[in-house]
């Protein structure tokens, strides 16, 4: 399925990087990473041009990631009202660190991205801190994976298979902490 | 046990589901890590194989032959279809990719016979 829809990504270019960045930035399956990885690639054999990709890649990512979290802000008072103790943590966690909680989850914890874009709003992280936070970590993954894919084109596919493994061992390796200090701290008398 | 309490409870019940999700997960990304080594530390997987995303562009840049011969090994025309991936030719052709790529690959073989 991957295989196929990223056949179309030369063909057609911006609007299926556009698309499969945005579903990425939304929690869907889609393989934005690699999406990138062979974006850069295709830059360096004169397939692509360089400045319309990064900055499209660039734009899609922040604006999708700025729709999931405006997604979290429109359901956050619903979710409010059930009094969820592990969304007051979350809004405490993101209290104290949301901007580098933003920061990191656009690419070293990159799987927890999109669900830290709800929970932000959900828990109504203000927008000025949010933002910028989430355009230097979007930056930092763009230019990351661009420049990754433009240097080791022919190693596209593995450079993706570590990747891909290494931010997800990292990014639940850190949900399970925190989780864990949640029910230590909760089951405390 | 009040309303909050018997949340409480479930809230906790949740947080102990989600943390074994996240620890299977974290196993799961470590074994793939750990197999992705061992396969790649094997040097017979270093050819790199043809994928449906490849340009005629990306082909030639990769296995380090000349764009234009490659373009006309293949019966490609010069401009119309510069953009076109390998899956799409496969497409146009009627062919599965599978044996399209063997094709090119192929070609691919020929040309750099002809280079050396």
């Amino acid at each position: 399925m991957t295989e196929t829809a990223l056949q179309w990504l030369p063909v057609y270019g911006l609007p299926v990087l556009v698309l499969i960045i945005g579903l990425g930035c939304l929690g869907a399956p889609a393989p934005a990473s690699l999406t990138l990885l062979i974006s850069g690639s295709l830059i360096a054999s004169g397939d692509f041009e360089a400045v319309p990709v990064y900055l499209t890649s660039l734009l899609a990512a922040i604006v999708f990631d700025h729709l999931g979290y405006s997604l979290g802000r429109w359901g956050g008072p619903y979710l409010q009202r059930r009094r969820i103790p592990l969304m007051d943590r979350a809004r405490y966690t993101l209290e104290e660190r949301g901007g580098a909680a933003v920061f990191l989850t656009r690419w070293l914890l990159a799987p927890l991205g999109p669900g830290v874009n709800y929970v932000a709003g959900a828990v109504a992280m203000p927008m000025r801190q949010f933002t910028p936070y989430d355009i230097a970590g979007e930056v930092v993954w763009v230019t990351a994976y661009l420049g990754l894919g433009y240097v080791f084109g022919t190693y596209v596919s593995l450079i993706a298979e570590t990747l891909g493994n290494a931010t997800g061992f990292l990014a639940f390796g850190v949900l399970a902490w925190l989780l864990w200090r949640f029910i230590r701290h909760d089951t405390r008398p | 046990m009040g309303r909050f309490g018997k949340n409480r409870e479930r809230n906790r019940r949740a947080a102990r589901w989600l943390l074994g999700l996240s620890l299977a997960a974290m196993v799961f990304f470590a074994v793939r890590l750990a197999a992705d080594m061992v396969y790649w530390n094997d040097p017979r997987h270093h050819d790199q194989q043809l994928e449906p995303w490849m340009t005629v562009g990306y082909v030639a840049r990769s296995w380090d032959i000349d764009r234009r011969s490659l373009r006309e090994a293949l019966e490609l025309g010069p401009a119309p279809d510069h953009k076109s991936s390998l899956g799409q030719l496969a497409h146009d052709r009627n062919m599965e990719f599978d044996a399209y790529a063997e094709d090119v690959m192929q070609t691919i073989l020929q040309e750099k016979a002809v280079a050396e």
